[in-house]
This record gives structure tokens, sequence and C-alpha cells, in this order.
């Protein structure tokens, strides 16, 4: 099950959960401002949206302090999601380390050579898309259709796109009040246990990798 | 007093039949820790080594990269670009 039934939601704010109604912006600069020259200054864009749904990406016991929420807009899935009939199935996959042959098309696989492919099955399963997290149908996601190919529910989050917002509303679990409607309101899914871990296991590979560079040497 | 040699076989039966053989405890299987590594071994009831049957690696020591290998990561990102 990947989303808790309704009369099991918690009445806070959780990591993982779908809400709505928050804004998403995105600010474009040119260059760095480390001069006041005018053309340097003024050059710079802020875009403003309202995504239908966003996921919460604050860890739990983290919520509420300073009335912060880290949030990450549900964004469609790729068209080419679509090339993987193991993907198709269940695109949540991408969520889980699986086989090393599944992670590529049919095509894909049968384009590399002989010793490339005994090379990949050689090693242990492991994260595909590390920065993406699939989120699975629900009757509130509207379906949208890739290139032809079937309508689909599923939604997905890009780790490499999360945003803070302040609301005084926003607070700790131990501040929170059943009038704290506004904010439960927005709240409309809620991941069951094992799926949560599943993002929070997902989340914490992605940040923790070592880069190369910080190797000892 | 003698044993009754009917007697004796039926225990000697006993003692090597399928099943038993697998329970005698003539030995004892130990795991001990050395540097990283947790070693299994087998030893005679009186402490006497008898052979290593398990070599493997402690996770508690192993460094961030290390822990990170254990999960690993399939690049396939430029097969879904669009």
């Amino acid at each position: 099950m990947f989303y808790e039934s309704p009369d099991k939601i918690d009445k806070l704010l959780r990591l993982g959960d779908v809400v709505k109604g928050y804004i998403s912006n995105t600010t474009r600069i040119k260059q760095p401002f480390l001069t006041f020259e005018s053309s340097v200054y003024h050059n710079y864009s802020v875009d403003f949206e309202v995504p239908s749904f966003s996921v919460v990406l604050t860890p739990c016991c983290s919520i509420g302090e300073q009335h912060m929420l880290c949030l990450s807009p549900l964004i469609q899935l790729k068209s080419d999601f679509f090339k993987n009939p193991y993907l198709v199935e269940d695109f949540t996959r991408i969520n889980r380390e699986i086989e090393r042959d599944k992670a590529f098309t049919p095509d894909d696989w049968e384009k590399m050579s002989y010793e490339e492919q005994q090379e990949k099955l050689a090693k242990r399963k492991g994260y595909m898309l590390l920065y993406l997290y699939i989120y699975a149908p629900s009757d509130l996601f509207t379906p949208y259709g890739k290139r032809g190919q079937e309508e689909t529910k599923y939604y997905m989050i890009d780790f490499r796109n999360i945003q803070t917002i302040k609301c005084d509303l926003i607070q700790s679990r131990e501040r929170t009040k059943e009038e704290n409607v506004q904010i439960l309101a927005s709240k409309c899914l809620h991941l069951s246990k094992l799926i949560r871990e599943e993002l929070r296991q997902k989340l914490a590979y992605y940040f923790s990798r070592p880069p190369i560079e910080d190797e000892p040497e | 007093m003698e044993t009754d040699p009917k007697l004796f076989k039926y225990d000697s039966f006993i003692a090597q039949s399928t099943g038993r053989i697998s329970e005698r405890e003539d030995y004892k299987i130990l795991t001990t820790t050395f540097d990283r590594y947790d070693i299994k071994i087998k030893v005679s009831p009186g402490n006497e080594f008898i052979e290593v049957l398990e070599v493997k690696i402690n996770k508690d020591f192993l460094s961030q990269k290390q822990r990170m290998g254990l999960q690993s990561y399939i690049d396939v990102d430029k097969y879904y670009r669009e």
C-alpha cells in the first residue's frame, strides 16, 4: 500500500506527504551579484507558480522548526520511461534497488556487447535515476499522456528541485493543534510507513554519496 | 557387568543414526573479532582450534564510502533524458 488509508492519516505534516496550495518559485540570475553595476544587478527574474501538488521533504522531526517546510513539486514522468516495459508495469520500481538489466530498455540492453552485459550482471542491484522518486497513482491526480502512450496518474519528485517556504501556521508536532485547520486542509495524501522509509532511504543515499574528489589519498 | 551385545549395537546405532551426528557436541562454534573482520571458528570442547568457518567484514567498522558501496547506483541517466 503506497498511501495510508484516510482514517489512519496523522493530523500533522509528515515527510513525503502530498500537499496543495503552496507557492513554488524559480529565481534565475545571469551571474552572481558581486558588483553593483546596474546591468548585472538588475539581470534576474523570479517566476512564481502554484503547483497542483507538492511533496514535503522536511524530515518528520524537523517539520515546523522556524515555521519552514522543504517542498518539491510533483511533476509528470519523462516520456522515455515508457520505453522500458519493466518500469511501465510499476513505475515505483524506480524508487527501489533493481537488477541492473532491468534498468535498461530491451533495445538498449541488446545493443550492448556480451561482455558489457556480463559486467553489469555481475554487480549487485542498485538504484537507477537516483534523484527521482515516483508517486503511485491517486484519484486526486490528473491523468496525462506521453507520446501517444496510455494515460497515467503516476507523478514524481526531483530531489534536485527542493524549495523552502515559510508560513507561521507550520508548527512542530508539539505545537500543532487541532485548530490548525488550514495546514491540515493542505494535506492531501499520507505515505504508508514502509513507503516513507523507502523515500527516506533513497533521499539519504542521494545526499550522502561522497564524491571521488573527497576520497582520502 | 558386561554389556549385552545386542543393546550395545542398538546404542551405537542410535548415537550414529542420521540426524544425530549433527547434534553431537564434539565442537563449538565461536565468533571472534579481528580488526574489521568477524571470524567464525570451530573449536573443540576443550577450546582447541579446529578450523575457520567464515570470515566477514564487520560492517560497524566501515567508512561512509565503504558503507555507501553496499548500496549502488546504476548510471542510466543518459537513456532517460526526455
